[in-house]
């Protein structure tokens, strides 16, 4: 018996194919219940697109032309100085000139602070964020609280989702149409799948593929990247061995109820770019997933996550990321550290976590497992 | 003036005729389509084909050598692009290319890195010529290249280009590049000539003399240049003896190479090098692309050496194995999964497949080399399918259409009259003058049409359940794997390929008397051999009209076996 064998098969046809010995690798048929696998091809914040327009009564953050004025203003500069960096500042070939101006404009003890590194070396620019009632997402505490939002297609109240109310009034952050991703989740989506290995997920121990109270669902790092198709999507149908590293095995337990997969809550862990976050630490995190006829998947992730990540996410970038994409790092800062709702610090009894919601888009795939990583596995 | 626009000025007067080594490719061409009158001239000039080329400097000077440009395309005649060779030309806008080639693979082969490897000799002074460095390295090179040894002129004519070179460029090895590009773009190794001889004195019986001969066997047998030991056995007369002959083949049917010369027929009779150039409506198919093409080739030649090969076995095994092999990209449109063990941790290399007993994915037609090589780039093509497996596999001619077919009814895959395509068929033969040849390509056609035109499965088109069954020469079958046992079966399928293997080796189609031999001793020896490939090789190429060929014009013969177009 070969070292190989597979845990996860795309569909019955498939499974019919691999139950048999490759010859020169063994493989054995899934184990009791049907298996699907999937590649991710889409994972990133869920941002509802309020078609009335009822999200951002504020209107939409201004760009960098509009806060660089204020904060320049603020360390001092005359009206002339300010016009000169700005128009500096905004032509990208001029920008390393100008950029350790506005990079150092936070003020400790009145000395010139990173300001990005310090984020409160500043006063909140107080951001607008969003007062609509719709939002993406999970009721994850289990409460209706006035804070909390709606579900735009179910209804369903006590939505816990305030990293969209902090980033959704961001004009890079949020969605330009109804039918299409934000710019930047999509800008950094397409950084992690060409750099990181493939994201994978599978369900498995499935009897009855419209209800059935007892499924294992699974989210795992792969060792391929995903690949493109000829027409920019995620290549469907390929292989994908997992990572052995148990790090990236995450394991649910969740139910089928009327064909969409939901999971009980528990924590997770999905490794990321570092460029965009190293390492998405996700608590209290469950899946709702709708297999569609044609293989494909949609889903939704909901969980709390450390705020203070999502500030570095986007501050890592310094003002390279304020002055192409929009965002205020230092009003962002304080906008996640205002509306944080979990996890309170046992000292300051301030928030460390804030609730989200992630949407999943998953094409089929085959995941290959090795014997030796998923020994122990609940099935 | 820079050191490389001076080379390259030097490598153009070269061209021009300074170095005057031959004549200008256009010119060859035009001689050799003139009446040949001297019996030292050559029967007949073959382009290198792309491949040809390739293999030839990796073999010289080594697989890390990178030739970019764009070839000539090859041409395609009585089915095989090795009979094309013989007609093709290189237009001046060709000949740039070859030009431009020529140069970088000099200037790699003299670069730091490589030269040492090639040039034995160790000039006295890097900064300034050296004829007797030159000239042992000319020769060297030369000889494989033009394989043959280079006449003394030539030869003085390359060393002296060598020397005009380094000391104006004061650089030994940048002196070497020009007369080494000069080669590379010569007609002497851009084509290959085989000049006649008479055979022992005898008229009646003239062959190519031995330096051809060892091309001939070269490019048949490893889709190369000779080798050493092969240019030797010419310069000893080896070659003209069948015992030499017979000890020569029997070490190039030894050797590794063999399986270049293996993969190149193949690669010629199923016309896979269409699959460069194979586009696909990939709004329909996305998982289409050129490397899902250069796969599909790959695919397709690696089941044919792994059983004609690697398992020597039955040739006709081909069209029945279950075995293959697969990457991870052609398992997307296998829909199998790739559970070969990660190289490095990124299993993109090639695994090994064997589909279960009974499953239709039998052999090299139910693969994407065949299926999407012979569809439309939206829908399949029975029809197409047919006809390539007629004429590809057993040697059939099927006519072309005629211009005034109305395509409609076939073409519209979205009436609802019409669901499969095995409907759309039959409407379309109720014309007449469509029918007598839809009647030989689309049964068997239709047998494949559980694979969409990328080589996926499907069940079903358009909702209706598809139905595979048919009849080819009176043998029925209920789908591909069926229809691939009847191909295994037919008495076509051996005799096709006996043909084809003589043809590629010749380089010509067989006389009259030539395909009696091949059907009276060829075609019953393969079969008594089990229908191993080898054994074909063996006897064709130890056959005595393997080297024969028709006598100069004005020489009378007797024209036994031979017929007057043989060696044209």
């Amino acid at each position: 018996m070969d070292s190989v064998r597979l845990r996860s098969l795309m569909a019955g046809a498939f499974a019919a194919c691999v139950s048999v010995s490759a010859f020169s690798v063994s493989a054995q048929a899934a184990d009791a219940g049907k298996s699907k696998g999937f590649l991710v091809s889409w994972f990133h914040v869920a941002q509802y697109f309020d078609t009335q327009g009822r999200d951002c009564p504020k209107g939409i953050n201004p760009g960098p032309e509009e806060y660089y004025k204020r904060e320049l203003a603020a360390i001092g500069k005359t009206k002339a100085e300010i016009d000169d960096y700005l128009k500096n500042f905004l032509d990208l070939s001029k920008m390393s000139d100008t950029a350790p101006v506005v990079q150092m404009r936070g003020r400790v003890n009145g000395q010139p602070t990173d300001v990005y590194a310090h984020p409160d070396s500043v006063p909140d620019p107080h951001i607008f964020t969003v007062e609509g009632p719709y939002s993406f997402g999970f009721n994850l505490d289990g409460k209706e609280d006035t804070g909390n939002f709606i579900e735009p297609d179910t209804g369903e109240k006590g939505i816990d989702n305030q990293l969209y109310r902090v980033t959704n009034c961001i004009n890079e952050i949020r969605p330009h149409s109804p039918t299409e991703y934000a710019p930047l989740p999509t800008s950094y989506w397409s950084v992690v799948q060409e750099v990181m290995p493939a994201m994978l997920i599978e369900i498995s121990g499935i009897d009855d593929e419209q209800n059935d109270d007892n499924v294992t669902v699974a989210i795992y790092r792969a060792q391929e990247r995903a690949q493109s198709d000829s027409n920019g999507g995620m290549l469907g149908g390929m292989s994908f061995h997992v990572d052995p590293n148990p790090r990236w095995h995450n394991i649910m337990r969740g139910k089928i109820v009327n064909g969409v997969v939901t999971t009980a809550p528990q924590n997770l862990n999905i490794a990321t770019d570092p460029f965009v976050m190293p390492e998405h630490k996700f608590t209290q995190a469950r899946l709702k997933l709708n297999i569609a006829e044609n293989g494909n998947m949609k889903g939704r992730l909901g969980a709390y996550h450390n705020w203070y990540a999502y500030y570095w996410m986007y501050g890592v970038g310094t003002w390279g990321v304020e002055a192409t994409n929009n965002i205020d790092l230092p009003g962002l800062y304080y906008a996640l550290k205002k509306h944080a709702d979990a996890d309170p610090d046992p000292k300051t009894g301030e928030n460390t976590s804030i609730s989200l919601a992630y949407q999943i888009d998953a094409v089929p795939a085959f995941i290959i497992h090795d014997d030796q990583s998923t020994a122990g596995l609940a099935r | 003036m820079t050191l490389s626009f001076r080379k390259s000025l030097l490598t153009a007067a070269a061209l021009a005729g300074i170095f005057c080594i031959g004549a200008p490719v256009q010119a060859v061409r035009a001689e050799a389509e003139a009446e040949v009158v001297s019996a030292t001239n050559p029967t007949v000039l073959r382009r290198l084909t792309q491949l040809q080329y390739k293999n030839i400097i990796a073999d010289i000077f080594g697989a890390d050598i990178k030739i970019g440009g764009r070839f000539e395309p090859d041409m395609r005649e009585n089915g095989l692009l090795e009979l094309g060779a013989g007609r093709a030309s290189i237009p001046a806008a060709g000949l740039a290319q070859y030009a431009n080639m020529a140069r970088s693979v000099s200037a790699q082969v003299l670069d730091e890195k490589h030269r040492a490897s090639f040039v034995a000799c160790t000039p006295a002074n890097v900064k300034a010529s050296d004829d007797a460095c030159a000239r042992q390295f000319l020769a060297d090179a030369g000889q494989l290249l033009y394989r043959r040894p280079l006449q003394d002129g030539e030869l003085g004519d390359l060393v002296a280009g060598a020397k005009l070179s380094a000391d104006t460029l004061k650089d030994f090895y940048a002196g070497l590049e020009v007369p080494l590009a000069t080669m590379l773009q010569s007609p002497e190794f851009l084509f290959r000539w085989e000049v006649r001889a008479p055979n022992g004195g005898n008229k009646d019986a003239w062959q190519i003399d031995a330096y051809s001969k060892a091309s001939r066997l070269s490019f048949f047998l490893w889709n190369s240049a000779p080798d050493t030991k092969l240019l030797t056995a010419a310069k000893n007369g080896d070659l003209d003896t069948p015992k030499g002959v017979a000890r020569e083949v029997e070490r190039m049917l030894g050797s590794p190479r063999l399986e270049a010369g293996v993969r190149a027929f193949f690669y010629d009779m199923f016309g896979l090098d269409s699959l460069t150039s194979l586009t696909k409506d990939t709004t329909l198919y996305p998982k289409y692309s050129f490397k899902i093409a250069a796969d599909a080739e790959e695919q397709t030649l690696r089941t044919i050496v792994d059983v004609v090969l690697t398992q020597n076995g039955d040739y006709r095994d081909i069209f029945t194995t279950r075995k293959t092999f697969l990457t991870r990209q052609l398992g997307t449109v296998y829909g199998v999964p790739i559970v070969g063990a990660a190289a490095g941790g990124t299993p993109d290399g090639w695994q090994p497949y064997e589909f279960p007993e009974g499953d239709s994915r039998a052999g090299i037609l139910i693969q994407p080399g065949f299926l999407a090589l012979h569809s439309h780039p939206g829908r399949t093509s029975p029809t197409l399918r047919g006809k390539a497996l007629r004429e590809s596999v057993l040697c059939q001619r099927v006519p072309d259409p005629p211009g005034n077919v109305n395509f409609n009814v076939v073409q519209d895959t979205t009436d609802p009259n019409y669901k499969t395509v095995r409907q759309r068929l039959q409407a379309h033969a109720t014309e007449a003058m469509c029918t007598g040849c839809h009647k030989i390509t689309d049964p068997i056609g239709l047998a494949m049409e559980n694979y969409d035109t990328i080589g996926s499965y499907r069940a079903k088109e358009n909702g209706a359940p598809i139905d595979t069954s048919g009849t080819i020469d009176g043998v029925a079958f209920s789908d591909a794997a069926g229809l691939a046992k009847a191909i295994h079966d037919h008495p076509a399928t051996a005799s096709c390929l006996v043909n084809r293997v003589y043809s590629y080796a010749v380089g010509r189609t067989p006389t009259a008397g030539e395909r009696d031999w091949l059907k009276q001793e060829a075609g019953k020896a393969f079969a008594a051999s089990g229908y191993k490939i080898v054994p074909l090789l063996r006897k064709i190429t130890l056959h005595e009209a393997f080297f024969r060929v028709a006598p100069p014009e004005g020489v009378p013969t007797k024209a036994a076996a031979l017929s007057p177009e043989a060696g044209r």
